[in-house]
């Protein structure tokens, strides 16, 4: 059988899962006529923009178009979001245009009910099945498989199909691409080129006990003489027996007076002063000697020169100008916008929050990230908005989310982890992303015409996190969950400790909570006529469950699956989803399924604020140069509000309300 | 030879770099091939041709004969050889002027001047790692360089240098009293990325910069030329050689010279 060289190098790559993807058609369909002109419509995604942070901030002066805007006729509501109000759920429910019952998605974390494995929601990668193995090489017969998780027909299907342009930049819930022939960039849920959600490299010749190596391959490397050889760790090479990482060599010299360091790495050399970020660095891994390699792109970091080296490369990301994943519809789009404006990240959560929690950057350094990620977005925005003419123009800002996240808490003095020693540029890091929110309304708004619909759509608000709540063991300790262990006793993974035959109940993911069902896990031991009785006795107890340290609730909806969700995917839904009040979350190890030996305690970590609680405590914001004529939007209104705005059909499937009309 | 290029070149220098590139590379074709018709043996060759062809046509002919389509075949793999033979000097004086155009072409269509804004690096390496301290690099208000990273082991010291204007700029390193230009805009201009002691880095990166005693190269990391005829990218070499060689064939055919 003959392979070509790109199934070679695409069978490599993530466990041999990119291969042989069908080639897209990127012309329209010459079946469908022109018959509905497109009116001119643009969606600003602002993740995480918080109502009550945009009328302060626009009442502070600091966000003058805005206030423009509404004040020249525009609305802004609150945007009702999903249960749970997480990014991939909600986002998934602006494209479907209906509730995730009719798209599938309910978390960032899904599982496998027969294996119990988690994996990403959005996207699931199978390696090739067949191969021929020669001298210690695995050459693949068969392609792999990269799916796009998110199910249902998308507002762009409809756009395609009336032969209506559109542009969707980096919309959450869309990797792999595979829209015909709307113009798509990935967004969050686009992996870096290790096949997660972003794993940095951290090379210093200090101390780095106390530094947590997740999220992060930390090595220690020995200046001799000023220079470092050092290594940046690929993907797995698939082609090989064993799969073993594959590595690209640098070598570092650091200038013994100066703060300043070159790096030499396949051919280029790159100088770099301390506190400073490199531009994009192309990189290659072999996986058959002169024959195939698969490419990204990084960025290094000098984050200390003298007297300790460190220095932070990003996680690799896919290159835009060439992908090794489908990122983009058409194939070429991403190099046409690299070629125009730079390359720019394509990872889904470009900010690397993971390398603030784990102290390899520090809170400036992270803002210096941000900024880099939000500079590369505008200069795309301004790319696109001088050639949109006609159709759907949707751009996505991840600023607002990752950077709420992570600095919000020091915005505010109250915040168990405000840090008053923290620099003014940080303290006042939310209102700068803020004010480029209006600064990019206000470029937006010059360059699209008095003929556009203009909408600013946020997926979910905004809170303070200081208190989390260990879910895993609170079902252990109401005997929902059952370990071979006593809880606490051991740090065992998921569910290697958990004694299937016993448990009735347990955790996963963000908000949800899944019954042991029999017939659809592995080892159900719950019937089916019995999970509503459980599923309402747990509810009452979670709601009734208080903060010891000061007696509030924690929690203050537990939704049941059955009664929130309605179509034809819900087979993945977890079987209730938990609503916390603000302040309160679960806990990161039991997203999961961890099992801490507390139930409650505070929250310590850098990623200090948060939405994933009650979608009644976190809505998003509408805003619209239009009339908006219903009372409670919400996100899945969307999709529909804007196919009716440009005269064309709704899908069946679309259960949203036209939102400009009575 | 840098001024009579700069002459010769000048035309081509208004077009832009790929239809410059393919003109001269058509033209290249043209004069190669005339060049080898004057310093080839064009009678010899012919002959040496028509036996081959002569031998090839009797190895048809006497197919069914074994004996006599093995000796017709053995001649043309002598006269295969005769031609080699006839054809190597000739290539060999070619091979001067292609080296030298080729250098030439480099320096102009290899590389491309900086844009504002775009960064690049400049790296001097010294005879001696004495002096390195004390470097230090001066430029005009058009030219941002970071301080350097200076390398005693390999006796080098390297800049990021970001020029922020278009036009020729100098940039100068007082301790060891050389100054470079940089160039930045679109232009065709002939640039000039190392200037070394080495003869081979001389050959193919000519450059007019002195070198003064104590360094031993300069060079400026200017961004490769990116060409895509017809939405294939390709590096510039190969863009020459595939027109020069068609242009080369079809100039053959109307001079009626053997190649």
């Amino acid at each position: 059988m003959a392979i070509s060289r790109r199934t070679f190098i695409k069978a490599a790559s993530l466990g041999s899962v990119a291969a042989s993807l069908p080639k897209r058609s990127w012309a329209s369909s010459s079946t469908v006529s022109r018959t509905h002109r497109s009116a001119k419509v643009v969606v600003l995604g602002m993740d995480g923009m918080e109502p009550s942070l945009l009328r302060r901030f626009m009442n502070e002066g600091i966000m003058p178009t805005f206030k423009r805007f509404l004040e020249g006729g525009g609305s802004l509501q609150n945007l009702a979001t999903t249960m749970p109000p997480q990014s991939p759920v909600a986002w998934s429910s602006f494209i479907s245009g209906t509730n995730p019952g009719g798209h599938g998605i309910y978390d960032f974390i899904h599982r496998d009910p027969a294996t119990f494995t988690p994996y990403l929601s959005t996207s699931r990668s199978s390696g090739s099945s067949k191969h021929l193995e020669i001298g210690g090489y695995k050459i693949p017969l068969v392609a792999g498989k990269m799916d796009l998780m998110r199910q249902g027909p998308t507002l762009w299907t409809t756009l395609e199909e009336h032969d209506v342009p559109a542009t969707v930049f980096q919309i959450p819930a869309n990797f792999p691409v595979t829209s015909a022939s709307t113009r798509a960039v990935s967004g969050m849920g686009t992996p870096d080129l290790l096949g997660g959600y972003g794993i940095c490299s951290y090379f210093t010749d200090d101390y780095v006990t106390g530094m947590k190596s997740d999220g992060a391959k930390i090595r220690r490397v020995r200046v001799i003489d000023h220079k470092v050889e050092a290594k940046i760790t690929g993907p797995r090479n698939t082609f090989k027996d064993g799969e073993p990482e594959t590595d690209v060599p640098f070598t570092l010299y650091r200038d013994p007076w100066e703060p300043t360091l070159r790096i030499d790495i396949l051919g280029q050399r790159i100088v770099l002063r301390e506190g400073e970020f490199s531009d994009w660095v192309p990189i290659s891994f072999e996986l058959l000697p002169y024959f195939a390699s698969i490419g990204g792109v990084v960025r290094f970091y000098a984050k200390q020169v003298h007297p300790r080296l460190k220095l932070y490369v990003t996680p690799i990301n896919i290159d835009p100008m060439d992908p090794a994943f489908p990122i983009c519809s058409p194939p070429e789009y991403s190099r046409e916008l690299a070629e125009a404006v730079g390359r720019f990240y394509t990872q889904g959560l470009p900010a690397d929050t993971k390398a603030l929690q784990n102290g390899i950057l520090s809170d400036d350094d992270y803002l210096r990230q941000a900024k880099i990620v939000l500079e590369e977005n505008l200069r795309v925005l301004h790319h696109e908005l001088d050639r949109f003419h006609e159709g759907l123009f949707y751009f996505y800002f991840s600023s607002l989310d990752q950077n709420c996240h992570m600095l919000y808490r020091n915005m505010d003095p109250a915040h168990p982890l405000y840090d008053p020693k923290a620099s003014e540029e940080v303290k006042n890091a939310v209102r700068y992303f803020y004010r480029q929110m209006d600064l990019a309304l206000k470029d937006t708004l010059a360059k699209v015409g008095s003929d556009a619909t203009v909408l600013i759509a946020s997926d979910h608000g905004f809170g303070h996190f200081t208190r989390e709540f260990h879910l895993s063991s609170w079902l252990v300790q109401e005997g929902y969950t059952k370990l071979k262990v006593p809880l606490g006793e051991t740090e065992g993974d998921v569910y290697n400790i958990v004694d299937w035959s016993k448990t009735r109940a347990y955790a996963l993911g963000i908000n949800g909570i899944y019954v042991n069902m029999i017939g659809r896990e592995k080892n159900g031991i719950v019937a089916p006529t019995d999970a509503q009785a459980l599923k309402d006795e747990i509810a009452a107890k979670l709601i009734a469950v208080t903060d010891p340290q000061n007696g509030n609730a924690i929690i203050s909806n537990v939704y049941d699956s059955l009664r929130i969700y309605s179509g034809p995917f819900m087979a993945l839904a977890p079987d209730l989803q938990v609503g916390y009040r603000p302040n309160y979350r679960v806990s990161d190890e039991g997203i999961l399924g961890k099992f801490p030996a507390t139930i409650i305690g505070d929250r310590t970590n850098k990623w200090a604020s948060d939405h994933c609680i009650d979608p009644i405590f976190v809505p998003g914001v509408l805003l619209s140069n239009r009339e908006i004529r219903i009372q409670d939007p919400a996100i899945w209104d969307m999709a529909p509000s804007i196919l009716t705005l440009m005269g064309l059909p709704t899908p069946r499937s679309m259960t949203g309300r036209n939102i400009f009309a009575v | 030879m840098n001024t009579l290029f700069d002459l010769l070149l000048a035309p081509f220098a208004v077009l832009s770099p790929i239809w410059g590139l393919t003109l001269i590379s058509a033209l290249a074709g043209v004069v190669l091939v005339l060049l080898y018709g004057r310093v080839s043996n064009q009678r010899k060759l012919r002959e040496v041709k028509r036996a081959i062809g002569a031998a090839l046509y009797e190895s048809i002919l006497f197919r069914r004969d074994l004996g006599v389509s093995l000796r017709a075949q053995a001649r043309m793999l002598k006269g295969a050889g005769h031609y080699f033979v006839l054809a190597l000097p000739p290539l060999a004086i070619l091979l001067v002027p292609c080296i030298l155009l080729l250098a030439q072409l480099q320096v102009r269509y290899g590389v491309r001047p900086l844009t504002p804004s775009e960064s690049t690096v400049v790296a001097v390496k010294l005879t001696d790692s004495q002096p390195l301290k004390g470097l230090a690099l001066q430029t005009d208000g058009s030219i941002e360089a970071t301080a350097p990273v200076r390398i005693p082991s390999l006796h080098e010291s390297i800049w990021r240098i970001t020029p922020h204007s278009t036009g020729t700029f100098n940039i100068s390193i007082p301790a060891v009293e050389i100054t470079q230009p940089i160039e930045v805009g679109q232009e065709v201009v002939r640039l000039r990325p190392l200037t070394s002691r080495s003869f081979w880095d001389t050959l193919l990166y000519p450059s007019d910069l002195t070198l003064p005693p104590l360094i031993e190269s300069i060079e400026v990391a200017y961004p490769e030329r990116s060409y895509a005829p017809f939405g294939v990218t390709m590096h510039w070499v190969i863009m020459f050689f595939l027109i020069s060689l068609a242009s080369g064939l079809v100039a053959a055919k109307v001079f009626h010279i053997e190649v």
